[in-house]
C-alpha cells in the first residue's frame, strides 16, 4: 500500500513568524486555521479529526488535544497531540495524511504551533533531559559536533557555512511572513559572535514564535473544493538514537534518520534519482552545518560533496535544485512544531506558483524534510501535483 | 610489618597568584600562589583522584577499607567515604568512614587504619585527606589556604613505608574553627595559637615518637611537619633542634598554599618520592593536640613508580585570569540558576552507571557501550550484555564550545570521547584552556560536582586534557 495521490492538500495558513509579542498562543493557532479553512473554502464543522503538532504547549495548556480544541473551540471530534523533536509538524501532517489515506476521514485539520519566545528560559525548553548524562548539550552544541567533524573530514571551514546563512536570508528578504527579512554578507556571519564552535549567531535559526494550518481532503473530493491543489506522493519517518555522542560507530557526518526517512518517501513517490527529480525542496537548516549535511543525506550531493552545491549555487533560488526558497529556518524562523506545516505551506504555495518574488521555476516535485533531537527523528514528505 | 603500601594525590589545575590577590584588595604581594579547586570541584571529587592514583593498577576490589578526611564535607548528614569508594569501584562489604571536622583526621584516620592491618581486620585500607577551605576575602587566610587532596594504602604486605612508632596527644586548644553556621575559617591570636598551640603540641608528639623509636634528632633523614605557614615551621624546627636546611621537608605553602588536611599526606608523597630503603621519616600532623609517627623507608620503594608526581601535578596549571573569577569559582560571588530535575531513586538506580562508571559490554559481537543497556546497539542481542567498567583514558572525537549553556566558565567545551579499551561517551570537558582543545586529543576522566538537582550533591564524570607526564 502506498499513500501516493491520495491525499490532497487543499487548504493552508500561515502566521507571520518572529517575536510575535502581542499573539498568544491560541490568536495565533486561530489565525493560522481560519486561513487554512478560507483557503480550502470549507466551515470549520466540515473538519472530521485534527492532528496538533507542538513540542511544548503554550503556558496554560494542556499536552493533549485541547490545546488545538480550545482555541478553535473544535470540539467533539478526534484530536491527537504530535510530538517527535524538531519533526513534529511533518509528523503531524503525516499522521493527518495517513487517517485520509486509511478511509476513516475525508476532511482533516492539521495544526503545527510554538510559543517559543514564552518559555521562561532561553532557547529551547529542557524537559525530560538526563540530568547528568550529556548534561552540557545544547541544540547548537549538539550540532556543531557535527560540523567539527565534517570540517576535520573534508577540510571546509566556516566560510562554506557562511553561503547557507547568507542564501537563506536572501530568500527570506523576499517572504513577508519570514522573522527576519534582511540580507546578510559573507564577513557578518564569519564575524558574527559564536554561540557554540564552530558556529556563530548567523549559523544558528532564531527563536520563534510561529503557527501554521493545513487541510487535507481524500483526492477524489479535493476537485469539490477547488481546482488547484496539490497531493502527497510519499512520506518517511525514521528514528535512530536519541544520544548519537554514545553510540561508538557514529560517524558524525550525516543523520541516518534523515538517509532512512528519505529512503522511504522516495520509494513511496517512486523517485530514484532525487538530484534531478525533486524540484525545489525545504529542509531543516536549523544550524547552516545541518543544510548541508541534508544535501548529503536527501541524496542530493555524494558524502562529502553537499557543500559544493551551496559553494556552485546550485541550492540558490535560481539554481538548478532550490533549497529553502522560503528563507529556511535560518530566515523563516523555527517555532519547533509550526515548522514542518509551514513547510507544507510553502511547497504548497510553491507548486501552485504562488510565491511571488521567491518563486521558483521547476514545480513538478517539491519536497520538505525536518530533523529533530540531535539528529534522532527525521520526517521527508514530498508532494506534487495530481 | 604495617605501613604504607602505595600513595598518591591530586593537586588542582588551577593556581591563582597571590599577587592577583593582592591586587584586589591594594596590598603588597606575597610570594608564591595557591592551587585553586575548579568550580566543578569539592573535596570528595579531589579525593577521587587521590585514591584512584593510590590504587594504580591495582585490584580494588581487593580494598577492605576507604576514611576520609576533611574539615569542609560536601555533606553534613551523609558520607562521602562511600561515594569515593564507588568512584574507586570497592566492594560493597568493606568500612567506609568519614573523619570530619578535624585537620590532623587524616593522620587519625592514617593511625587507625595501621590498627586494622595489624589486627588483620584489614588487609588494605585507603586512607585519605581533602580539603578546600575558604578564607575570608581579603585575610591573611585566604593568600595561605590552598586546595588539594592526598591518599595512602595503609596495608601490612609489600610497605614501601614501615610505621615504627606513633604517637598522639590531645589537647583543648582553640587555634582555628569553624561553626556550624560559619563559612570562612576564624583563628585566635596568631602568636599564642603558634607557641602554645602549633610547637608545644608538635614537640611533644614529635619527642613522643622519637623517643618510642629510640631516635635522636640527628637520626631523623626527613621531617615532614604539617604547618600553618613557614613561620611556625621555622619555630617548631628550632624547638626540635633539627637542621632547617638539611632535614625538613617544604610544606609546599609557597606553590600550592596550604592544603588543610590534606597537607601532611602531600608533604609525606613528597617526601617519600625522594626517600631512600632504611631511612627514618618523622611524619606529625597539628590539630587540637598532634599525631606524629616514625616512618622507616623499605627496600620495597626502589621499585615503586608513584601513579603521578607532585612535579607532574604542580607543573601543568592553568593560572586563574582574576580575582573575580576566583571568588566565581568558589561561589563567594553565586551565579543564578535552576538545577535540572532528578530524585533520590532516579540516582540509586543509576550507581553503576554514573559513579562506578559501567557501561555494557556485549558478549556476541565484542561491543563496549555506554549507557549500560539490556539490547546491543551494534548486532541488537538482548541479554548478552555485561556490566564493564570503563577507562578512564580517551581521545576526543569530535568538540564544541559552547557558550549557550550556563557555565560558571565559559565557553563549556563538550566533548564525543573515544575510550581506550572501548565505548564512546558525551561528556564536559574542565580544566582546559579552550584554545587547545582539537580533535584527536588525549583525555582523562575525572569525577566531578555537577549541580544540586533534588536537593543533593549531583556528581558525575567528566574529561581533561591529560595532565602531567604519565606512567608508563
Amino acid at each position: 500500500m502506498s499513500i501516493k495521490d491520495k491525499v490532497a492538500v487543499i487548504g493552508t495558513g500561515c502566521v507571520k513568524f518572529g517575536e510575535n509579542y502581542e499573539q498568544t498562543y491560541d490568536d495565533m493557532i486561530v489565525e493560522a486555521a481560519y486561513e487554512a479553512y478560507k483557503d480550502a473554502g470549507i466551515e470549520p464543522k466540515e473538519i472530521q479529526a485534527a492532528w496538533m503538532g507542538t513540542a511544548n504547549p503554550g503556558i496554560g495548556h494542556g499536552k493533549a488535544g485541547v490545546s488545538l480544541a480550545d482555541p478553535l473551540r473544535l470540539y467533539d471530534i478526534p484530536i491527537t497531540r504530535v510530538e517527535n523533536f524538531c519533526a513534529t509538524g511533518t509528523e503531524a501532517f503525516r499522521n493527518g495524511c495517513m487517517a485520509v489515506a486509511a478511509g476513516e476521514y475525508d476532511i482533516v485539520l492539521v495544526v503545527g504551533a510554538e510559543k517559543m519566545k514564552d518559555r521562561g528560559e532561553r532557547g529551547i525548553v529542557r524537559e525530560g533531559h538526563h540530568p547528568l548524562l550529556a548534561r552540557g548539550v545544547t541544540a547548537p552544541g549538539q550540532f556543531a559536533l557535527a560540523a567539527t567533524r565534517y570540517f576535520h573530514t573534508f577540510g571546509i571551514d566556516k566560510t562554506v557555512l557562511a553561503k547557507v546563512a547568507v542564501k537563506n536570508h536572501k530568500n527570506g528578504s523576499m517572504n513577508p511572513k519570514a522573522h527576519f527579512q534582511r540580507e546578510v554578507t559573507e564577513e557578518q556571519v564569519v564575524k558574527a559572535p559564536i554561540i557554540a564552535w564552530p558556529f556563530g549567531l548567523f549559523d544558528c535559526c532564531p527563536t520563534t514564535d510561529g503557527a501554521a494550518a493545513v487541510i487535507l481532503c481524500r483526492e477524489d473530493l479535493a476537485k469539490n473544493f477547488r481546482k488547484d491543489y496539490v497531493v502527497a506522493k510519499g512520506m518517511g519517518l525514521a528514528v535512530t538514537s536519541g544520544r548519537p555522542y554514545f553510540d561508538p560507530g557514529y560517524d558524525y557526518l550525516g543523520f541516518r534518520c534523515t538517509q532512512m526517512a528519505a529512503q522511504q518517501a522516495y520509494k513511496e513517490a517512486g523517485i530514484t534519482d532525487p538530484r534531478k527529480e525533486v524540484s525545489f525542496a525545504e529542509v531543516h537548516d536549523c544550524f547552516t552545518m545541518t543544510e548541508i549535511l541534508n544535501y548529503e543525506d536527501l541524496g542530493f550531493a555524494k558524502k562529502g560533496e553537499g557543500w559544493r552545491l551551496i559553494v556552485d549555487g546550485v541550492t540558490a533560488l535560481n539554481g538548478d535544485l532550490p533549497v529553502n526558497p522560503s528563507g529556511g529556518l535560518k530566515s523563516f524562523g523555527h517555532p519547533i512544531g509550526a515548522t514542518g506545516v509551514r513547510m507544507i505551506h510553502e511547497l504548497t504555495q510553491q507548486l501552485l506558483g504562488k510565491s511571488g518574488k521567491r518563486q521558483v521555476k521547476k514545480t513538478d516535485i517539491g519536497l520538505a524534510h525536518n530533523v529533530g533531537g540531535p539528529g534522532a527523528v527525521a520526517c521527508v514528505i514530498i508532494l506534487g501535483h495530481p | 610489618m604495617v605501613g604504607i603500601k602505595a600513595f598518591g594525590s591530586y593537586i588542582p589545575a588551577w593556581s591563582l597568584s597571590r599577587e592577583t590577590i593582592a591586587k584586589a584588595w591594594g596590598r603588597r604581594p606575597p610570594q608564591g600562589e595557591k592551587a585553586v579547586a575548579c568550580h566543578d570541584e569539592d573535596p570528595l571529587t579531589m579525593a577521587v583522584d587521590a585514591c584512584l592514583y593510590a590504587i594504580g593498577n591495582r585490584d580494588p576490589g581487593k580494598i577492605d577499607g576507604l576514611i576520609f578526611s576533611t574539615t569542609t564535607s560536601p555533606y553534613k548528614e551523609k558520607l562521602s567515604s562511600t561515594t569515593i569508594a564507588f568512584c574507586c569501584d570497592l566492594r560493597k562489604d568493606i568500612l567506609t568512614a568519614d573523619l570530619s571536622s578535624s585537620l590532623r583526621g587524616g593522620t587519625s584516620a592514617f593511625r587507625l587504619a595501621c590498627e586494622m592491618a595489624k589486627n588483620e581486620a584489614a588487609r588494605n585500607v585507603l586512607v585519605t585527606a581533602s580539603d578546600a577551605r575558604l578564607g575570608e576575602p581579603e585575610s591573611e587566610l585566604e593568600m595561605s589556604f590552598g586546595d588539594g587532596a592526598g591518599c595512602l594504602l595503609v596495608g601490612s604486605d609489600d610497605v614501601i613505608a614501615e610505621v615504627k612508632a606513633t604517637f598522639s596527644m590531645a589537647d583543648e586548644f582553640l587555634d582555628a574553627w569553624r561553626k556550624d553556621t560559619d563559612r570562612y575559617v576564624r583563628t585566635g591570636e596568631e602568636r599564642f595559637g603558634q607557641l602554645y598551640g602549633y610547637v608545644k603540641n608538635m614537640r611533644e608528639a614529635c619527642l613522643g615518637a622519637m623517643k618510642a623509636a629510640a631516635l635522636r634528632p640527628e637520626d631523623i633523614s626527613k621531617a615532614v611537619l604539617s604547618a600553618p605557614n613557614q613561620q611556625a615551621l621555622n619555630q617548631l624546627v628550632r624547638a626540635l633542634g633539627l637542621n632547617a636546611e638539611k632535614q625538613i621537608q617544604d610544606p609546599l605553602i609557597s606553590a600550592i598554599g596550604n592544603l588543610g588536611s590534606a597537607q601532611p599526606f602531600v608533604m609525606l608523597q613528597a617526601a617519600l618520592e625522594e626517600a631512600k630503603p632504611g631511612q627514618k621519616i618523622l611524619w606529625a600532623c597539628y590539630g587540637d593536640g598532634a599525631d606524629a609517627f616514625i616512618l622507616n623507608v623499605t627496600d620495597a620503594i626502589s621499585s615503586y613508580v608513584p601513579g603521578r608526581r607532585l612535579k607532574s601535578w604542580i607543573g601543568s596549571r592553568l593560572g586563574i585570569s582574576s580575582y573575580e573569577k576566583y571568588l566565581r569559582f568558589k561561589n563567594i560571588l553565586e551565579t543564578d540558576s535552576t538545577p535540572p530535575k532528578t530524585s533520590s531513586i532516579f540516582a540509586s538506580q543509576e550507581v553503576a552507571q554514573d559513579i562506578r562508571l559501567y557501561g555494557s559490554a556485549c558478549k556476541k559481537c565484542g561491543t563496549v557501550q555506554y549507557p549500560r543497556a539490556q539490547v546491543c546497539i551494534s548486532c541488537r542481542a538482548k541479554g548478552d550484555l555485561v556490566d564493564v567498567r570503563l577507562s578512564r583514558k580517551g581521545k576526543v572525537f569530535t568538540f564544541t564550545k559552547d557558550y549557550l549553556f550556563a557555565s560558571v566558565d565559559p565557553p563549556q567545551v563538550m566533548a564525543v570521547v573515544d575510550l581506550e579499551k572501548g565505548g564512546r561517551l558525551y561528556l564536559q570537558m574542565t580544566d582546559c584552556d579552550h584554545q587547545s582543545v582539537a580533535v584527536g586529543m588525549p583525555v582523562e576522566l575525572c569525577f566531578r560536582k555537577f549541580h544540586e538537582g533534588g536537593g543533593f550533591h549531583n556528581y558525575f564524570w567528566k574529561c581533561r586534557p591529560v595532565r602531567g607526564e604519565e606512567k608508563p
